[in-house]
């Protein structure tokens, strides 16, 4: 399958394109009041407002540079209700696609907190990727905690 | 007192005499002169003599007319024919105006009263009868026929009357004018003797008196003079005795004179005595003079041998500022050719000081040109960063390409081909900005290096210029100093020939110096023989004084 | 810019652009291919945002999506020679670069010849003959960099694939196509018949070509 590469700190991780619907540069957000360390901000995307998230903070590696590879992963979020609301994911070196075999040989995930957020490890080529799974990165309370739409 | 010639003075007595030649001259002069002057022709005394005697050659003319006029009547008396007879009467008109003039004439002229009348009454009355008878009795009778023998007696007896009468007068006038005249003249003659008798008797007087006081005077001067001039010629003789003196007996100019002479003789006196007191006074000069020309003739001797040595040292001199002359030859020619080398530098240090001026220019520009690259390289990086973004947006576009066709599914699998193509575009652009990224880095280091280089070379040049310029300058200094050199050394060779001309001028003085000296010895010697001479002297003029007793 | 130190440049010492001398040179041909020249790229953009960006995109991504009007077709604007044409994007595959046509002997009229296009071989059709456009008189197409503007479009319909040859190549537009005019007669009889109508853009006619008729004419005179 189709991956969208990405980098948090010293992990490669890797997100499956086809729960992507849109990459977009880096912008300005606006940070409200009494905001959780991992919610970068918001910005209007398209008349709209969209919560980007700060994969560094959420996964704890510190702060995403401010590098023009450093963009915003679109990712429809299905909530309670069945309707979708669209959040964004700050990351680091948003810039490449691969194709990647799923069936690919994975190393068992170990049982710390931060490894069930990243989810599963996969090996490509002689690098180590982790695919990210957005329903373990996310659970209930940080979903509950985002900002109405 | 007694009075005596001799108490005058001569002179006194001289002038007298002179006053007393020279008036009675003079008397005698001007009574002659009187003399002369009286009894002179047309003088006062013989005018009168003169005037009478005209007077009675004016009386006379009147009656010679009518002695003519009784010619003519006796003429007439023969004449018949009436020509003649015209001719004569008209003559005796001509007689007898000018009787009438001569008359007039006459009667003008006469002074004397007496004679005047007498010639009114007498000569003019008598005349003029004639005339008239003349005219009333005998012309009319003339040419008359038949009257000859009345005109024959008219004529013998009435004119020669008359005529006689008038003759008479005539001649009685004229005698006694005579007499007149002789009278004069016999007082004047007369006269005249006197007065030459007086003047001579006055003349002769006159000389014996003067002859006399000359005599006198003579004999007085002559006496004097006697004594005075025996004994000037003791004196001149040479033996006489200066303290006589001479009697002085006379107070006038003898006297005088002898008393001059007896001052002199005094004062001879004195002269001598100093004289002698100078002759002692000069032999002994005479003696330091020898001493002292031994003596000069001593340094005479030192002075030569000295000159020989000044001419030995000048001639050292000249060949020692002969030998420096051409060594200051020598050094101007080298100050020449340094200063030649000099300028030659110094031409090439302009040339030098051009080039490097030039590359401070091309360093200025070349330093704006890098300054411009690296404004170019900054520009680049402007457009490096358009086309970074570009690389990021293609990038992005890729990648929402990819994700694009993916939702597509099968009608997206040509996208992804162009979704990749895109990435692969945006990789290439990445890659070419960063290659381009890399040269602008390059190129700015290089610029930034050469900038550095380039002023680092230009301080280089600048500082190379400023040394130029001090070598130049120092060099404008040295050629300057050569210059001065050469002036000076110009100065030196004039001092040098200034000093080889005066060392020949000091041989030359020495020379005449030595010739002067030469001279001098001779001189010298002279000199001793003249002390020697003036040694004599003295003794000769002593032994002269030595004559006179004083 | 960019802070990251350069790791390599091989591409310029032993790819392409240097001696030749890479390993991997054989394997992927050319350095365009190789994973090392991607990876420079990607890490490329390891780099901060220019000035403005942020805001630029910021104000880009809140504006709103032009919603499109269904009824506008997306056509592909060309130029042939002098005219401009236009081609529906339905029966695009591709524009490329040009690529050597391969003549077929004993074939010409319409057929230019063979083509490779990504390691298959196409048909090379001359529109311009199809068309009645004169193309000779025509000067080389070159745009401001000097590169030649001439593209060459492949085509499909069906099952059938045709490349052709123009002379630029503009952009994909989006007709009404109740926008087209009638054809006017003075063009040629062919490009009459296989346009569907013409539409002015840019201050330009562009005919619009019916891509059915043309497939028609392509596959007839191929036989």
């Amino acid at each position: 399958m189709l991956v969208l590469m990405f980098q948090i700190g010293d992990n490669r991780l890797a997100l499956d394109i086809r729960r992507v619907r849109e990459v977009v540069p880096r912008v300005h957000l606006d940070r409200p009041t009494m905001a959780p360390d991992w919610l970068a901000g918001l910005f209007v995307y398209r008349g709209h407002p969209v919560p980007v998230l700060d994969l560094h903070h959420l996964l704890g590696a510190g702060e995403c540079p401010p590098h023009l590879s450093s963009r915003i992963i679109l990712v429809p979020l299905e909530r309670e209700g069945g309707d979708e609301r669209l959040i964004g994911l700050l990351a680091a070196q948003v810039a490449d696609i691969r194709e990647i075999n799923a069936n690919a040989p994975s190393m068992p995930s170990l049982d710390s907190s931060s490894q069930a957020r990243l989810g599963q490890t996969l090996v490509e080529g002689d690098t180590i990727l982790h695919l990210l799974d957005l329903d373990h990165l996310l659970p209930d309370p940080v979903r509950k905690r985002l900002p109405p739409p | 007192m007694r009075w005596r010639l001799t108490d005058y003075s001569i002179r006194a007595r001289l002038y007298v005499l002179g006053v007393l030649a020279f008036s009675s001259t003079l008397i005698v002069l001007l009574a002659a002169i009187y003399l002369v002057y009286q009894y002179r022709v047309e003088g006062p005394r013989h005018i009168p003599i003169k005037y009478k005697r005209m007077t009675r050659a004016e009386v006379a003319p009147p009656s010679i007319y009518l002695i003519e006029l009784y010619l003519v009547l006796q003429e007439l008396e023969t004449l018949t024919k009436p020509e003649e007879i015209r001719e004569r009467l008209t003559q005796v008109d001509e007689l007898a105006k000018q009787y009438d003039r001569k008359y007039a004439e006459a009667i003008e002229r006469l002074t004397n009263s007496t004679f005047r009348r007498r010639m009114e009454n007498e000569i003019d009355r008598t005349a003029r009868e004639l005339i008239r008878v003349a005219r009333t009795e005998y012309l009319p009778l003339i040419g008359q026929p038949g009257m000859q023998a009345k005109i024959s007696e008219v004529l013998r007896t009435r004119i020669l009357q008359a005529f006689r009468e008038h003759r008479k007068a005539a001649t009685e006038m004229d005698q006694a004018l005579q007499r007149e005249i002789d009278h004069l003249d016999e007082q004047l003659i007369s006269d005249a003797r006197t007065s030459l008798f007086w003047l001579a008797v006055v003349s002769i007087g006159m000389l014996i008196v003067g002859t006399l006081i000359a005599y006198l005077t003579m004999r007085g001067i002559v006496e004097g003079t006697q004594v005075l001039i025996h004994r000037v010629e003791e004196m001149s003789l040479g033996t006489s005795d200066l303290t006589v003196r001479i009697p002085v007996e006379t107070r006038d100019e003898m006297g005088r004179l002898a008393e001059g002479i007896n001052k002199m003789i005094a004062k001879i006196q004195s002269i001598v005595l100093k004289v002698r007191e100078s002759s002692i006074q000069l032999l002994s000069t005479a003696s330091e003079i020898a001493a002292t020309a031994r003596e000069q003739e001593a340094t005479v001797q030192g002075f030569s041998s000295s000159t020989t040595q000044v001419a030995a040292a000048v001639r050292e001199i000249t060949a020692t500022s002969k030998e420096l002359s051409g060594a200051m030859n020598e050094v101007n020619e080298r100050a020449n050719q340094a200063a030649m080398l000099a300028n030659t530098g110094r031409s090439r240090l302009v040339s030098m000081e051009a080039t490097m001026n030039h590359l401070v220019e091309s360093t200025a520009s070349i330093s704006s040109k890098l300054a411009m690259i690296r404004e170019k390289a900054d520009n680049i990086t402007m457009v490096v960063t358009t086309i970074t973004k570009v690389a990021d947006q293609t990038n992005l576009l890729s990648i929402n390409a990819a994700i694009e066709a993916e939702k597509a599914g099968e009608y997206g699998r040509g996208f992804l081909v162009v979704a990749r193509e895109i990435r692969r575009l945006a990789d290439q652009t990445a890659v070419a900005t960063l290659d381009i990224e890399n040269m602008v880095r390059h190129m700015q280091e290089a610029v930034t290096s050469g900038v550095m280089q380039m002023d680092k070379f230009s301080e280089e040049v600048r500082s190379g210029v400023g040394k130029v310029a001090e070598i130049n300058g120092q060099t404008g200094k040295i050629i300057e100093e050569v210059h001065g050199l050469t002036a000076r050394y110009c100065e030196v060779n004039e001092g040098m020939k200034n000093q080889a001309i005066g060392a020949e001028q000091i041989n030359e003085a020495m020379a005449s110096m030595a010739s002067n000296i030469r001279q001098t010895a001779a001189s010298l010697e002279e000199f001793k023989r003249a002390t020697d001479h003036l040694r004599s002297s003295v003794e000769l003029l002593n032994q002269e004084i030595a004559q006179f007793k004083s | 810019m960019n802070t990251l130190p350069v790791v390599t440049d091989c591409w310029n010492q032993i790819g392409v652009r240097g001696d030749h001398s890479c390993p991997e040179l054989p394997r992927v041909v050319h350095c365009h291919n190789c994973s090392v020249f991607a990876s420079a790229g990607r890490r490329f953009l390891n780099a901060p945002s220019p000035d403005g960006y942020l805001e630029e995109w910021t104000r880009r991504l809140a504006a709103p999506i032009e919603i499109t009007s269904s009824d506008l077709t997306g056509v592909l604007i060309f130029r042939l020679a002098e005219e401009w044409l236009a081609l529906s994007v339905l029966v695009l595959v591709e524009v490329t670069l040009p690529r050597p046509i391969h003549r077929i002997p004993h074939r010409g009229g319409i057929l230019a010849g063979l083509v490779n296009i990504r390691g298959e071989l196409h048909l090379c059709a001359r529109l311009d003959q199809i068309l009645g456009v004169d193309r000779s008189e025509v000067a080389c197409s070159i745009s401001r960099t000097g590169r030649s503007l001439e593209r060459l479009l492949v085509l499909h319909r069906e099952d059938e694939r045709w490349v052709v040859a123009v002379d630029e190549v503009d952009q994909v537009y989006r007709v009404a196509l109740n926008e087209l005019v009638e054809v006017p007669p003075t063009i040629s009889r062919a490009l009459v018949r296989l346009s569907r109508g013409v539409f002015h853009w840019q201050g330009k006619s562009i005919g619009l070509l019916d891509d059915e008729r043309l497939f028609q004419t392509l596959r007839g005179r191929l036989r």
